[in-house]
């Protein structure tokens, strides 16, 4: 009987066969890891624009009901800064109690109903009474690409200390969506500081003096700004070729769907040659450029589209690759490169002045 | 013998390495002239203003006679402006954002 013999079953694989696999795997995973978070951030892109789109949509619901857009905020109105206790009023900028933002004021027309009806919106935004509930955290404010966090934030001061208001600390619920305040802004000069230079043509550069005594309609070409009461029927550039809403992520700085705070400022939270903190109002609002007669050293007005890489807490901001989602006056959103037209973008954010808007 | 040739390839290899990642640190942190001039240049190539070229680079020189920027600097903005008259606006722009993206968190 022959005895037949086969060879012995190998046990495993030799170190240069695993090698092998774990380099042919690799490969594969660095050719396959660049789409998935391609579609991964095309979603993420989706729900922005999704979330742009409805509150387009409740600005408008907004407008039905009360014959006019939301004001960016609201703030006791006063003409010399004097009022009663409690407003409230800041001393620069004569901001004011209830403070209230155009997003707060949107809250029962984006199925929030419950947030709102537990504010007490006779009161001011920051008022303990309601200190839990304003730090909600409502998904339609956030764009889930915005890697600066969601979590409700501590407002601060001018020198970047916590803002203490009434004995306590305030914290607000995020958003990463701001509201437009036109080319022009005057934060923190709309109060104490009486007159004020605008852009009465950007194109020739002129610029006027303007008296603004508390009334930040006097420098705002916007749709929204403090106490602003904006109708479809003042945006004479057409609602289709003015930008409302876009992005401010919260890598940048911290913005909030509540309100502003007297005496509260936007910190960067990473710093440019050039950016620095500003006053409350740019806690829901940012403006576009040019302002107060600015023109950068050869003469040209300073702009800034979504992503200038000056990085103002006062311009918009997004994550997006190549620019950002806006929302127009018309409700449709749009995505609008970082590389826009300069004198464009200008345009696209006034509310009145006449230009003629091309292609963007 | 062998292993010359492989010590040989990996010292090739790591000054690959090290010029790749040297090419990819970008602009280093400029003076605050140099900022500004940047960002005109951004406008200029964003408005295509070939008038305006001509006086950011009337600018960059006088600002390196005047010594407020360093020669390193006038040619980094040099090379955005050469890139802009050779008609490659967009590319010009796109160098000019990264040159101040580069001064953030700085």
């Amino acid at each position: 009987m022959n005895n037949l013999r086969f060879p012995e079953a190998r046990r495993g694989f030799t170190l240069i066969e695993l090698l092998v696999v774990i380099a042919i795997i690799a490969t594969l995973i660095a050719l396959l890891l660049p789409a998935v978070q391609q579609a991964r951030e095309a979603a993420r892109r989706s729900q922005c624009k999704n979330h742009l789109k409805q509150l387009g949509l409740a600005l408008h619901n907004y407008h039905e009901t009360h014959s006019a857009f939301p004001a960016g905020y609201f703030s006791y109105a006063t003409s010399n800064g004097a009022g009663p206790a409690w407003a409230n009023i800041d001393p620069d900028s004569w901001d004011a109690a209830p403070g209230w933002s155009w997003s707060a004021m949107l809250l029962p027309y984006l199925d929030q109903a419950n947030v709102y009806n537990a504010l007490n919106v006779n009161s001011a935004c920051w008022d303990a009474g309601h200190a839990g509930i304003v730090q909600a955290k409502i998904p339609v404010f956030l764009c889930p690409t915005s890697s600066g966090g969601d979590e409700p934030f501590t407002l601060q001061d001018a020198t970047g200390g916590s803002l203490v208001m009434g004995g306590s600390t305030v914290r607000f619920g995020r958003s990463h969506y701001v509201a437009s305040h036109g080319q022009e802004s005057c934060w923190g000069d709309c109060g104490s500081i009486t007159t004020g230079t605008i852009f009465t043509d950007i194109y020739t550069k002129a610029t006027t003096t303007v008296t603004i005594n508390g009334d930040a309609s006097r420098v705002a070409d916007g749709p929204f700004f403090r106490n602003s009461r904006t109708k479809l029927r003042d945006i004479t550039d057409g609602s289709t070729n003015t930008v409302f809403l876009g992005e401010h992520s919260s890598k940048l700085s911290d913005k909030t769907w509540v309100g502003v705070v007297p005496g509260a400022f936007t910190h960067p939270r990473f710093s440019t040659p050039e950016n620095g903190p500003d006053a409350a109002a740019t806690l829901t609002l940012v403006h576009a450029g040019p302002s107060g007669g600015e023109l950068d050293i050869t003469g040209f007005p300073i702009i800034h589209p979504t992503n200038f890489p000056t990085f103002h807490v006062g311009q918009m901001f997004s994550e997006h690759t190549g620019g950002g989602h806006v929302c127009m006056g018309d409700g449709s959103v749009r995505f609008v490169s970082e590389n826009i037209d300069l004198l464009l973008w200008a345009e696209l954010a006034s509310i009145g002045e006449g230009e003629v808007i091309g292609e963007f | 013998m062998r292993t010359s040739m492989l010590r040989k390839c990996f010292c090739g290899m790591l000054l690959m390495v090290v010029v790749v990642q040297l090419n990819a640190c970008g602009y280093p942190e400029v003076s605050p002239k140099t900022y500004e001039i940047s960002k005109a240049l951004y406008s200029v190539c964003n408005q295509k203003s070939e008038e305006r070229l001509r006086a950011v680079k009337a600018l960059i020189q006088s600002s390196l006679s005047n010594k407020e920027i360093s020669v390193s600097e006038a040619d980094m903005l040099n090379e955005i402006v050469a890139q802009a008259q050779a008609d490659e606006w967009e590319e010009a722009m796109l160098e000019s954002r990264n040159l101040m993206e580069d001064q953030a968190g700085r």
